[in-house]
């Protein structure tokens, strides 16, 4: 007779790192072996997707796993780099609609967040050794000293909570080790590139180890000024400590501290386009011809694809940020774990940019974000019934408050060109004006685009969830799982037009009671269920169909010029259902993981219109619904001794079934950074010559089908579809010594991260550009 | 480690710290505002700071000919101090002379005097008499900060106000502080308070007057800050190398000559209202005065 244990429950029960050997990390060998690349075998990837450490190759989710030695293979060092490589997301740094260039807005599957304003939240969740990471601004960083990457696919509400409807990105940083080590790496490149990276392990007791990085990343831009300045650059360091205390076997507690500063300039932009005869720039250039109070605008200069641009205007981005995090992990004497993690970070990011890469002023933004969160989760795991039962509860709370100063100028000098014309440009009598014009006419309100949006946002948010999975037989499993969240938030915004002098909208504390006044303030409780049943042919090869519910918070409008447009709007719902299958396959050499999935997206937050008395408002509103299908595979494999060869590839089909009234979009409109194909293969091969160690070579291609950067999905601003090609060859000279020379972009393709046409109106279309071909060599040193 | 693996390392990462300078031994001039850059070299006037750089400039072209004159190039604030802290021969205009800068880099004697920060706002709707002393000083700008939490104060990022103003700054709430970096923030600084970005502005009397509109000119009030130095003497700084050295001496020279001549007293006195200009004289030839002595 079987044992009764099913052999399934068995195989989760292995994945399941619970134990307190589970605590243990990779051998201190392995964490500090930099060279020792094993190649030939096909590594069990363990991820914590779930809360849980379990075995990549047995959870129904479709994820992407990208491990320390993933990124060291690709000379990968941001999210941004990786996102080539992954199937199905879209990374930018929001260069577009800001200048920032470390700021993360993500897409998966066609989910991202159109506007990256605090008062609007990410549609995917970004983590940092299980803490939320809330805002855009430094989402975007160096990942040295990263033990793995995970990209999870679909909404992760149930575990991770609000805002994860594309799905959720965790990134995991090594664990201090007893062990006592250093190792480093220089690199030396294109763009005078200097980076140094540092780290250190060191065992201060048989109990407490300890761990710090430091790293400094320095290079010019690639877009130059005329005036000398670069875009594009990069002067950043950043430096951790982590502090592990083993105080017994069963309680291990963790602080970590980490600060980053970048000081750096804007997004690296160039105008694609120029409209010289745009409606604003004739209406500004007409106004001072006949009031003669300025210069109309000269030309603007163009430089076709040159990486040059005559901006003189804002140029720049920087970041302050610091945070800790206390760990406490408890395993009970039930042999349940509980773990605890309590953190605090905020940061001080400013950027900027002038989006009409001239020295005249037609478009110039800047942001001085300052955001504080705290947050903390508890929750424990655990399993029963003979372990068929594998559960977690848990509980969140997180508190949030940020400080965000958006100053745009538009058209400078507009409004005073305006006031300097006798009257009213259709003849109308300045005492009853129907068009724009003229001294004290209050139509010319309407086009002073010199404006600030001052806001200040508190969010608090509280959840309860649980997860578990229950194996029915040796073969049937079924996993359920839920989430309870209750968020309050409130905003205060203060608008005004700059030349006018006139504030547009006080909703501020100091206005509580008066009409159109006080803090606009809302509350939400929302349930994410989650839910689906498994079938284990063996503990090789597995089939899952899932179905899940999450949702994007709810919030305002950062940018309001009314009291209708300052309104508040609900969260956004997405359901989703995902059938996929994963194997090893040959002989363990290849693995192989496929999933479809179908999504449902309601009340999706879009720019919204409505007609008041006052013309057109202008807000967000939850009147979108689209529908995404698709499917994603991705493989690896061991073809022969030395090689080892990877890839995916990803369909997706999203369209907006309704968009409501919504403005910007219409029902023929593409989800923006959403492309249809993305494909990606990695090819990589050790070299055995007469030398101790291998030469290893590594290439890499990505794909990506045309995208459309922005929801009005103009061609200008649109990314064709290419092919991205990396490669890497390095070899270790010695058991300490690795030298690694790099070529990025090895094509020399122009790639944008972003890009907008405002020819229209403005005259302009800009590019955000990605680097062009770039090469490196990296010196790693292993003490 | 082995003998030969560390110097092997240690070579590439010498090696790797020269590459990028190794065509960069001429001494290069460096500032952090756009007119400088327009500006110093030419004949026009314009202030106090434009007008002695081209003094000092001038002179050195008519006693020194066989001196290059070095290339003036802009850079941003932070970009300027890491130069100056390099082993590599550059110099900057206009910087004050800090005690935490003064260990970090050289300074040539004072270029030029001319009146320090204040604190600038547009018409309130706040009472101000409880933070001002008899000489119409502000006493506190923390405690004016702290008893307005909705105002704000925008500053210049990667500046120094000197060692008063950078104290009191450091603890100023967060909240209520807008730092604006980037290499054209005086005039966007200035640009924003006019927009109404924030409720105050720390400037220099210099810097309003060169940048804001006749309009904000007129509306725009002012406080002295009590406890700060009344002036800001500006200096060339140079990194520590014997080309910048050597370009110090050449300054020092030139100063010391023009702190005796009328044109020098001129350059500052013209940008000042006439009832202001004996005792913004008698500040100037103490401070050459004490700056001679101190160096000698």
């Amino acid at each position: 007779m079987k044992s009764r244990l099913p052999r399934i429950a068995s195989f989760c029960a292995s994945c399941m790192l619970f134990s307190a050997g589970s605590v243990a990390h990779k051998t201190p060998g392995n964490d500090t072996d930099v060279f020792a690349l094993s190649i030939d075998e096909l590594l069990e990837v363990t991820v914590e997707a779930r809360k849980v450490k379990e075995n990549a190759l047995a959870i129904p989710v479709s994820i992407s796993v990208m491990s320390d030695q993933f990124l060291r293979e690709r000379n990968v060092n941001t999210l941004l780099e990786a996102a080539y490589f992954i199937p199905n997301i879209d990374v930018t740094t929001v260069g577009e609609n800001s200048g920032c260039t470390h700021c993360a807005n993500i897409t998966i599957r066609g989910i991202g967040q159109v506007d990256p304003l605090p008062t609007v939240d990410p549609s995917v969740g970004l983590y940092l050794d299980g803490v939320y990471y809330a805002r855009s601004p430094g989402g975007i960083f160096d990942l040295y000293d990263v033990r793995q990457v995970e990209v999870l696919r679909g909404p992760q509400g149930a575990i991770f909570g609000k805002n994860t409807i594309g799905g959720a990105v965790t990134i995991y940083t090594h664990d201090p080790v007893e062990d006592t080590f250093a190792d480093g790496e220089i690199t030396l490149g294109a763009f005078e590139r200097r980076d140094v990276r540092m780290r250190a392990n060191l065992a201060l007791s048989d109990s407490l180890s300890s761990r710090f990085t430091f790293t400094h990343l320095n290079r010019d831009g690639f877009v130059i000024r005329d005036n000398g300045e670069f875009e594009g650059g990069q002067d950043e360091w950043a430096a951790s400590a982590k502090f592990r205390y083993q105080a017994s076997v069963q309680l291990t507690a963790q602080l970590s501290l980490d600060q980053r500063r970048i000081n750096s300039g804007s997004a690296p932009s160039v105008l694609a386009a120029k409209n010289d005869q745009a409606d604003l720039l004739v209406l500004y250039n007409d106004l001072v011809a006949q009031s003669g109070v300025a210069e109309p605008y000269p030309p603007l200069q163009i430089f076709g694809n040159a990486h040059r641009s005559a901006s003189l205007g804002t140029n720049f981005n920087t970041l302050d940020q610091s945070g800790v995090l206390l760990s406490l992990e408890w395993q009970t004497p039930q042999q349940w774990q509980l773990k605890s993690l309590t953190a605090y970070r905020e940061f001080y990011a400013t950027y900027g940019r002038d989006f009409d890469n001239n020295p005249a002023i037609i478009g110039d933004t800047q942001d001085f974000q300052r955001q504080f969160q705290f947050s903390q989760e508890l929750h424990i795991s655990g399993s029963a019934l003979d372990e068929q039962l594998n559960w977690l509860v848990g509980l969140f709370h997180f508190d949030e408050h940020i400080n965000h100063l958006t100053d745009l100028v538009f058209i400078g000098g507009l409004y005073q060109a305006l006031e300097s014309v006798p009257g009213p440009l259709d003849g109308s009598p300045l005492d009853n004006p129907t068009s724009i014009g003229g001294p004290g006419n209050p139509l010319n309100i309407g086009l002073d685009i010199d404006s600030g949006f001052d806001n200040q946002v508190d969010i608090k948010s509280t959840a309860v969830f649980t997860h578990m999975k229950y194996a029915l037989t040796q073969h049937w499993a079924v996993h359920l799982g839920g989430r309870l969240t209750f968020e309050d938030k409130m905003q205060q915004v203060q608008s005004d037009a700059d030349n006018a002098g006139v504030i547009l909208i006080d909703r501020t504390r100091h206005t509580q009671g008066q009409k159109n006044g006080g803090p606009i303030e809302r509350s939400w409780r929302v349930f994410s269920p989650q839910g689906g049943i498994e079938y284990h042919f063996s503990d090789k090869q597995f089939v899952y169909l899932s179905a899940s519910r999450g949702f994007k918070s709810g919030g305002f409008n950062g940018i309001p010029n009314s009291p209708t447009s300052a309104q508040p709007f609900d969260p956004e719902y997405l359901t989703a259902y995902e059938l996929g299958y994963k194997t090893k396959l040959l002989e363990d050499t290849l693995q192989l993981s496929l999933a479809a999935f179908d999504m449902q997206h309601k009340d999706m937050q879009l720019r919204g219109g409505q007609s008041t008395e006052a013309g057109l408002e202008i807000f967000i509103d939850n009147v979108g619904e689209t529908r995404i299908r698709g499917i994603e595979a991705s493989f690896e494999a061991l073809p022969a001794p030395d090689w080892r060869l990877s890839g995916n590839l990803s369909y997706t089909d999203a369209r907006f079934d309704s968009v409501g009234t919504a403005t910007q979009v219409t029902t023929d409109s593409k989800l923006m950074r959403s492309p249809r194909w993305t494909a990606a293969l990695g090819l990589r091969y050790h070299w055995h010559t007469a030398m101790q160690h291998p030469v290893k070579i590594g290439l890499d291609w990505g794909f990506r089908s045309k995208t459309y950067n922005d929801v009005f999905n103009t061609e200008l601003g649109a990314q064709g579809s290419f092919a991205l090609v990396n490669a890497r060859i390095s070899h270790a000279i010695t058991d300490q010594l690795e030298l690694a020379l790099f070529v990025r972009n090895l094509t020399d393709k122009r790639v944008l991260i972003g890009g907008n046409d405002f020819t229209e109106v403005f005259g302009v279309a800009e590019h955000y550009l990605a680097p062009p071909r770039e090469w490196g060599l990296s010196l790693s040193y292993q003490f | 480690m082995t003998l030969v693996s560390t110097f092997l390392l240690f070579s590439t990462v010498a090696l790797s710290a020269c590459v990028p300078f190794i065509a960069s031994a001429q001494l290069l001039l460096l500032s952090d505002d756009p007119l400088d850059i327009k500006m110093v070299f030419s004949d026009q006037t314009l202030d106090i700071s434009t007008d002695s750089n081209n003094l000092v400039f001038e002179y050195i072209a008519q006693t020194t000919p066989a001196l290059t004159r070095p290339q003036l190039l802009l850079a941003p604030g932070n970009r300027i101090d890491q130069l100056l802290r390099s082993n590599q021969p550059y110099c900057a205009l206009n910087r004050i002379k800090t005690q935490k800068r003064a260990k970090q880099y050289l300074f040539s004697l004072p270029v030029h005097l001319y009146p320090s920060h204040r604190l600038y706002f547009l018409p309130l709707n706040i009472e101000l008499s409880s933070f001002v002393n008899a000489q119409g000083q502000l006493t506190d700008l923390n405690a004016l900060l702290r008893a307005h939490p909705k105002t704000t104060l925008l500053t210049e990022a990667q500046r120094s106000y000197g060692d008063y103003l950078d104290a009191q700054l450091a603890t100023v709430n967060k909240d209520q502080l807008i730092r604006r970096p980037g290499g054209d923030s005086y005039k966007s600084t200035i640009a924003m308070f006019e927009r109404g970005r924030a409720s105050f502005i720390l400037t220099y009397p210099t810097t309003i007057q060169r940048y804001a509109s006749k309009l904000t000119l007129q509306q725009v009030q002012s406080l002295e800050i009590a406890h700060n130095p009344p002036f800001v003497l500006g200096h060339i700084a140079c990194s520590d190398t014997p080309e910048s050295r050597q370009f110090l001496q050449t300054v020092n020279d030139a100063l010391r000559q023009l702190y005796q001549t009328e044109g020098f007293y001129d350059l500052h006195l013209r940008y000042l209202p006439e009832s202001e200009r004996a005792y913004f004289k008698k500040q100037l030839e103490q401070q050459t005065t004490r700056a001679l002595e101190t160096t000698q």
